[in-house]
C-alpha cells in the first residue's frame, strides 16, 4: 500500500495557516457568536455617498469603512466568523509571504501567527472595532507589496507615494510602513548609505508633517486623532497600547526573521519547529481562554434572543444555565413574561432583585437598550423609545445603531408618528440587512389597519394610555398599575407590578394590587402568587378557623407546612434550597 | 490660512459628488411634445409663493410625482433659467442660479416643471417666487444635535454660508470629546462678538470679544455656577443672562415626547469690560422665574419674560410667563426700578417665551404655548408678533402650522426671520426663513435650503438656534478647545438645556 504523504498535497505553511483559520472560525462561530452580534447591532453601515464620503474624509477613514462594511455581516455570526478568519489568516499568510521574500527560513512560521493571535485576543473584547484589524492587513499588505519591487528606483518612488496614501487609508500605523522601508534599504544594500540617509530624511519628514497638514485641512478632531486615525477601539479617547504592538509586530517580525535566517544557524530545524508550534499553540489558547469573557459572552446571548424575539431559546438557556447577572436575568424574566410563565416560574430561575427585572436607567449603550425592551413589550412605548434613543446617543464612538433606528421605527409607528417613522425607515432602506423589512414596513404604514391589526404593533398600540404620566424610577410600580387599569388584558404588566412587589419583598403592595386580577379571571392562580397570598395569610391571620379567601391548592398550603416546619428549625439555606429553591418563600428569606 | 484649506477640502468632498451629478444627473433637452396636467406639481420642500432673498442659495426640490426625469423652467423679466434634472430632483448650478436671482431681483420669477412619467411628458401648472431686493446676511450659525431626549453622541455648532451649500464647523464634541455647546449669541449678527456656553467637559461661557476668546470669568465672586440663554447689548459691553436651573421630564405615557422646565430662575448682566455680574432685585426675585433677556436695540431697555415661581414639576401645565420690560442705563450701568408688563399672561391665559425684537425696535417676536417657557415639544407653541408702537398682539399665521414653532432671530437688515419648526414631521427641528416687511408682516416661510432635496429624508439632526451672521466667524475651533480646556474656570453643573 502506497503511503499517504500529505506534504504532497499541501504545503506546511499552507496546512498551519488553514489549522489556524478554522480554530478561529469554530471559536468565534460556536464559542463566541454572541460578540460578534453585538458589535453588529452598535453600528448602522449606509450603501450612500454621503456615508463614504464621511469617512473618507478622514485619515485612517477607508480603514474604518472597511471595518463597518465587515461589521455588518456580523448580524449572522458564522459569517462574521469567517471573515474575521479569512482576515487575520490573511493577515498571518502576508507577514509569511514578506518574510520570504527577505529570504527568512520557512521553519521559523509559527512566529509569523503572533500578530493574528494578539488581534484575536483583542477581538475577545467587544470594545474593538473591526477597522483596526483592518489597518493592520494592509499595513502588512503594504510592507508587502514594498518589498516584491525590484527596482530600487520604482521602490523610493511607491514609497513617497505609498506613504501618504496609507496615512489617508490607515491612519498612524503607516508610521511602521516609514520604517520599514528604511530597514529594508539598509538591508538591501543597494543605494549608498549616503543615498539612504537622504531617503530616510525625507520619508520621515514627509511622514511627520502629513498628520499635521491633515490638521491644517481638517476641522473635526484633536490633533492626537490625527495620529491615530483609526476607531481601534470603541471609546475614541483610549489609545490602546496592544494594537501599536500588534503593528510593531507586523513591521518588526520579517525583519526579526530575516535577521535569525541569515546570521543563525540551526542544524535541527524540525525540533525548532516543533519547540514553536508547541509554545505558539499552547501559549495562544491559553491567551485566548484567559482573554474571552464568557460571562460577557452569555450576557450578549440573552440580549440576542430577546432582540430576536426568541424566547424558548432564553429560556432553554437558563435551563442549561441558571443565568444569574441581572441583564441575563432580566431577559430570562421576559421571555418568561412573554410565554406567559413569568407568575409561576420566575422563582425556579435566581433572581437578584428588581434590577433583573427592569433595570434602572444609566447614560450607557448597553442597559438602557435591554431595559428598553421590557418596557417596549410591556407597553411603555415612550419609555421604550426613549431609551433606545439614549443607548444609541451614548455610543462613545459617533456610530448610529441599526438596532435602535429599527426600534424607533417600531416605536414611532405605533405611536402613530409616520413621518418620523418613515425617516428612520428610509435610512434602513440604505442598509444590506434591513432594507427588506423597511421597504416593507414603509408600505404597511400607508395602511392604518395594517398597523393596528399587526400582531404586536397593534396590540402595543391598544394598550398604550394617551394621558400624560411623567416617567419615574421610583414610580415603576404606579406605572405598571396604571397600565393594566388602563387595559385589563395586559396581564405582561399586572405580572411585571407583582414581581417588582415580590422581588422588592414588599408584600403590602402585593396585597394591595393583588385584587386587580380579578379582570385576568384566573382558573387556576398561579403559581408565586399562590405561595405570597398563603404566606401573607398564615402571618397575618390569627383565627384558625378562618379560611383565606383565595382558591389556594392544598398542596401549595401543605408545602408552606413543610418550608416553615424546616426554617424554623435550621434556618439553612442549603437543605431548604434542595425542596423549595423554586419557591417565594426562600427568596423571600435567603436572597440578600 | 486654515479657512481656505477648509474651503478647498469642502470643495474636494463635494468633487465626487459633482462629477456623479454631471455625469448622470442632468439632461439638456427642452420636452416638446407635452400633455397638460391643470395641476400644479408636489414639490418637497413645498415652497409655491414664497418671497426668497436675492442672494440665497439655489432652492432646490424633489417632485413628487411618479417621475424619471424633469425638466424645470424658470423665467423672470429679466432673463430665464432652463435645466433638466434625471431622478426628479433639481440641483441648479449655483453660480447661474446666483445670476438669475441678481437679475430678477425686485421681481416675481415663474417655475414651470415638467416631470416624464411613464414614457410621456408632464406639464404641471407654473407657480411663483417673488426675489426680494433686500438681501439676506451671508451666515447662518446654528447647533445640529440629535433631537429627543437627553444624550447625544455628536453635537457641534456649525457656520452655513447661505448664498450657497458650505457649512463650516465651529466646534463639535469630536474635537471636545463629551462637552456640551449651546445658546450661542452674537452682538448685532456680529460673530467678532459671541458668546456660547460648553457643558459637562471642560464647562463653562465661551466668550469671543473682538475675535479674542476667553472662558468667561468674574472678578467677584457669584452664588451661582453658570449662565445661560445670554443676549448681548447693542454696544457689546454688556451681556444679560438667565440663571437657570433646567430639567427634563419624559411622559411613559401621553402623547408628548418630553417637557423640559425651570425649577429657578433669574437674570443677571455681565459688564464685559469690567468682567463683573450685577443684577437687581427685579430681575433676581425669590418669588418669580425671569428668563430669557433681550435688550432693545437703542440699548435702554431690556426685555425678559417672568412668571411667578411655583413647584416645578407639579405646577409645570400651569406656569405662564408674561412679556415684561425694565429700563437699563447703559452708561451708568444701572438697571430700572419699575417693571412694565407687556404681554400678560393673566390677559392671555398663555405663556409666552424667547423674546426677540426686529433691528428697527418696532415689534417683537415671542413663542407663545399653554404653559412653560421651553415648549420644545408643545405642538401649539406657535410665533407672536407684539409691536412696541400700537401695542398690538398678533398670531404671525403665514409662518406658523400645525407643529411647534420656537427659537427665532431676525437678520440684520431686519427683513428676514429665521425660526426653528418640527412642522416636517414632529420631531426633527428644522431652519425655515420669512421674509418680514417693513409694517412686521411676514410671508411664507421656506425651508432653510441644501443641495440634495433628499437631504431631509435621512437627516438626524435637528438644527437648534439658528442665528444670522453678517460675516464668518474668524476663530479657529483649536484656539476655542484650547481656551476651554486651559481656563480653570467655569465648573459648571450640567443641565439639561438641550
Amino acid at each position: 500500500m502506497k503511503k499517504f504523504d500529505l506534504s504532497k498535497i499541501i504545503s506546511l505553511d499552507t496546512f498551519l495557516s488553514l489549522i489556524f483559520g478554522a480554530v478561529v472560525f469554530v471559536f468565534f462561530a460556536f464559542l463566541y457568536p454572541f460578540h460578534l452580534n453585538y458589535q453588529e447591532q452598535y453600528q448602522l453601515f449606509l450603501y450612500t455617498s454621503d456615508y463614504f464620503l464621511d469617512f473618507f474624509g478622514k485619515p485612517g477613514g477607508i480603514a474604518n469603512y472597511l471595518g463597518t462594511f465587515v461589521t455588518q455581516f456580523y448580524f449572522y455570526s458564522k459569517i462574521g466568523a469567517l471573515i474575521i478568519a479569512f482576515i487575520l489568516t490573511f493577515l498571518q499568510r502576508v507577514i509569511y509571504s514578506a518574510s520570504q521574500k527577505l529570504e527568512a527560513k520557512s521553519f521559523w512560521i509559527p512566529i509569523t501567527f503572533v500578530p493574528s493571535l494578539l488581534y484575536w485576543n483583542l477581538f475577545c473584547d467587544e470594545n474593538y472595532l473591526a477597522g483596526g484589524m483592518i489597518a493592520m492587513l494592509l499595513l502588512a499588505a503594504s510592507i508587502n507589496g514594498y518589498i516584491r519591487i525590484n527596482s530600487t528606483k520604482w521602490r523610493i518612488v511607491s514609497a513617497l507615494f505609498l506613504i501618504p496614501v496609507l496615512y489617508w487609508g490607515i491612519g498612524g500605523a503607516f508610521l511602521f510602513f516609514t520604517l520599514f522601508t528604511i530597514a529594508n534599504e539598509l538591508i538591501k544594500n543597494e543605494i549608498d548609505k549616503k543615498q539612504v540617509l537622504v531617503f530616510s530624511a525625507a520619508i520621515t519628514v514627509l511622514s511627520l508633517i502629513l498628520p499635521l497638514i491633515a490638521k491644517a485641512i481638517f476641522l473635526q478632531y484633536p490633533m492626537g486623532k490625527f495620529w491615530v486615525g483609526v476607531n481601534y477601539f470603541r471609546y475614541p479617547v483610549n489609545v490602546p497600547l496592544s494594537v501599536g504592538i500588534v503593528a510593531l509586530l507586523i513591521f518588526f517580525i520579517p525583519l526579526l526573521l530575516y535577521f535569525f535566517s541569515k546570521k543563525i544557524s540551526i542544524p535541527k530545524t524540525h525540533y525548532i519547529l516543533f519547540v514553536q508550534l508547541v509554545i505558539i499553540g499552547v501559549g495562544g489558547f491559553s491567551f485566548i481562554r484567559n482573554s474571552a469573557d464568557f460571562s460577557k459572552e452569555e450576557v450578549m446571548a440573552y440580549d440576542f434572543h430577546t432582540r430576536m424575539r426568541k424566547w424558548d431559546r432564553i429560556i432553554a438557556l437558563a435551563d442549561k444555565s441558571n443565568p444569574t447577572s441581572p441583564l441575563s436575568v432580566t431577559c430570562l424574566n421576559l421571555a418568561l413574561a412573554k410565554q406567559d410563565l413569568l407568575s409561576n416560574q420566575m422563582f425556579s430561575y435566581y433572581q437578584n432583585g428588581t434590577a433583573g427585572l427592569i433595570p434602572d436607567f444609566i447614560r450607557d449603550f448597553t442597559i438602557p437598550m435591554m431595559a428598553g425592551e421590557v418596557y417596549y413589550h410591556l407597553g411603555l412605548v415612550n419609555t421604550a423609545q426613549r431609551f433606545a434613543f439614549e443607548a444609541m446617543e451614548a455610543l462613545p464612538d459617533y456610530q448610529k445603531s441599526a438596532r435602535t433606528i429599527k426600534r424607533l421605527a417600531e416605536t414611532n409607528i405605533i405611536n402613530g408618528d409616520y413621518e418620523v417613522a418613515k425617516k428612520y425607515l428610509n435610512i434602513l432602506k440604505k442598509t444590506l440587512y434591513y432594507r427588506s423589512w423597511a421597504k416593507h414596513t414603509l408600505e404597511q404604514i400607508k395602511d392604518e389597519s395594517l398597523i393596528s391589526e399587526h400582531i404586536e404593533w397593534g396590540w402595543l398600540r391598544k394598550v398604550r394610555i394617551d394621558k400624560d404620566f411623567l416617567f419615574s424610577e421610583a414610580e415603576k410600580e404606579n406605572m405598571l398599575g396604571l397600565l393594566f387599569t388602563h387595559n385589563p388584558e395586559n396581564q405582561m404588566a399586572f405580572d411585571y407590578l407583582m414581581a417588582i412587589c415580590l422581588l422588592n419583598k414588599d408584600l403590602q403592595h402585593f396585597v394591595n394590587f393583588y385584587p386587580l386580577s380579578k379582570s385576568l379571571d384566573y382558573k387556576v392562580i398561579p403559581k408565586t402568587y399562590q405561595e405570597a397570598l398563603i404566606y401573607i395569610w398564615e402571618l397575618t391571620n390569627n383565627d384558625p378557623t378562618k379560611k383565606i379567601s383565595y382558591p389556594v391548592s392544598d398542596e401549595a398550603t401543605k408545602r408552606l407546612h413543610n418550608y416553615k416546619r424546616i426554617y424554623s428549625t435550621t434556618r439553612d439555606a442549603k437543605s431548604l434550597n434542595k425542596d423549595f429553591g423554586d419557591t417565594y418563600w426562600y427568596y423571600l428569606h435567603f436572597n440578600k | 490660512m486654515y479657512i481656505l484649506l477648509n474651503w478647498k477640502m469642502n470643495n474636494l468632498k463635494l468633487l465626487f459628488l459633482i462629477v456623479l451629478v454631471a455625469t448622470f444627473g442632468c439632461t439638456t433637452n427642452k420636452p416638446v411634445d407635452v400633455t397638460q396636467t391643470g395641476k400644479l406639481p408636489k414639490i418637497f420642500p413645498e415652497n409655491y409663493g414664497t418671497t426668497i432673498p436675492c442672494n440665497i442659495a439655489p432652492l432646490n426640490f424633489r417632485v413628487e410625482e411618479d417621475c424619471d426625469e424633469i425638466y424645470v423652467s424658470i423665467k423672470g423679466n429679466n432673463s430665464s433659467l432652463e435645466k433638466g434634472f434625471k431622478g426628479g430632483k433639481s440641483d441648479w448650478p449655483k453660480k447661474d442660479w446666483a445670476t438669475f436671482l441678481e437679475n430678477n431681483k425686485g421681481d416675481s420669477i415663474t417655475f414651470t416643471i415638467y416631470a416624464f412619467e411613464n414614457n410621456n411628458w408632464m406639464k404641471y401648472k407654473p407657480f411663483r417666487f417673488f426675489v426680494s431686493p433686500d438681501s439676506i446676511d451671508e451666515y447662518l450659525i446654528y447647533r445640529l444635535i440629535s433631537p429627543g431626549y437627553q444624550t447625544w453622541n455628536k453635537m457641534g455648532l456649525y457656520q452655513r454660508q447661505l448664498s450657497g451649500f458650505q457649512e463650516k464647523t465651529l466646534l463639535n464634541n469630536t474635537i471636545m470629546p463629551h462637552s456640551c455647546m449651546n445658546c450661542h449669541s452674537l452682538a448685532a449678527n456680529n460673530p467678532d462678538n459671541m458668546v456660547f456656553h460648553i457643558r459637562e467637559n471642560n464647562s463653562g461661557t465661551i466668550l469671543i470679544k473682538d475675535g479674542v476668546v476667553k472662558k468667561l470669568v468674574s472678578k467677584k465672586p457669584t452664588s451661582f455656577k453658570s449662565v445661560s440663554f445670554p443676549y448681548w447689548h447693542p454696544s457689546a459691553k454688556y451681556i444679560a443672562f438667565s440663571i437657570n436651573k433646567v430639567r427634563q421630564v419624559f411622559p411613559s405615557f401621553g402623547t408628548e415626547r418630553a417637557h423640559a422646565f425651570d425649577m429657578e430662575s433669574d437674570m443677571v448682566i455681565y459688564d464685559v469690560e469690567k468682567s463683573e455680574y450685577f443684577t437687581s432685585p427685579l430681575l433676581f426675585a425669590e418669588d418669580a422665574f425671569e428668563a430669557f433677556p433681550c435688550f432693545s436695540p437703542d440699548g435702554k431697555t431690556l426685555y425678559f419674560v417672568t412668571a411667578k415661581a411655583a413647584p416645578m414639576p407639579e405646577e409645570i401645565q400651569n406656569i405662564k410667563y408674561s412679556l415684561c420690560s425694565v429700563s437699563f442705563d447703559p452708561e451708568m450701568a444701572t438697571i430700572g426700578e419699575k417693571v412694565d408688563t407687556l404681554i400678560s399672561s393673566a390677559f392671555t391665559g398663555k405663556s409666552v417665551t424667547m423674546p426677540r425684537i426686529s433691528p428697527d425696535g418696532k415689534h417683537i417676536i415671542v413663542t407663545q404655548s399653554n404653559y412653560g417657557n421651553f415648549p420644545a415639544y408643545n405642538e401649539e407653541a406657535d410665533l407672536y408678533m407684539y409691536n412696541l408702537q400700537d401695542s398690538s398682539y398678533v398670531l404671525l399665521d403665514a409662518i406658523n402650522s400645525n407643529q411647534v414653532e420656537s427659537y427665532h432671530s431676525w437678520s440684520s437688515n431686519g427683513r428676514w426671520l429665521v425660526f426653528g419648526s418640527r412642522r416636517m414631521d414632529g420631531l426633527f427641528m428644522n431652519a425655515y426663513i420669512a421674509y418680514v416687511d417693513e409694517n412686521g408682516v411676514p410671508q411664507k416661510p421656506f425651508l432653510l435650503p441644501q443641495k440634495d432635496a433628499d437631504f431631509h429624508k435621512s437627516f438626524l439632526f435637528s438644527f437648534n438656534i439658528p442665528e444670522f451672521a453678517i460675516k464668518p466667524v474668524a476663530v479657529s475651533p483649536y484656539l476655542i478647545e484650547k481656551v476651554a480646556k486651559k481656563s480653570e474656570d467655569g465648573k459648571a453643573i450640567f443641565e439639561t438645556t438641550h
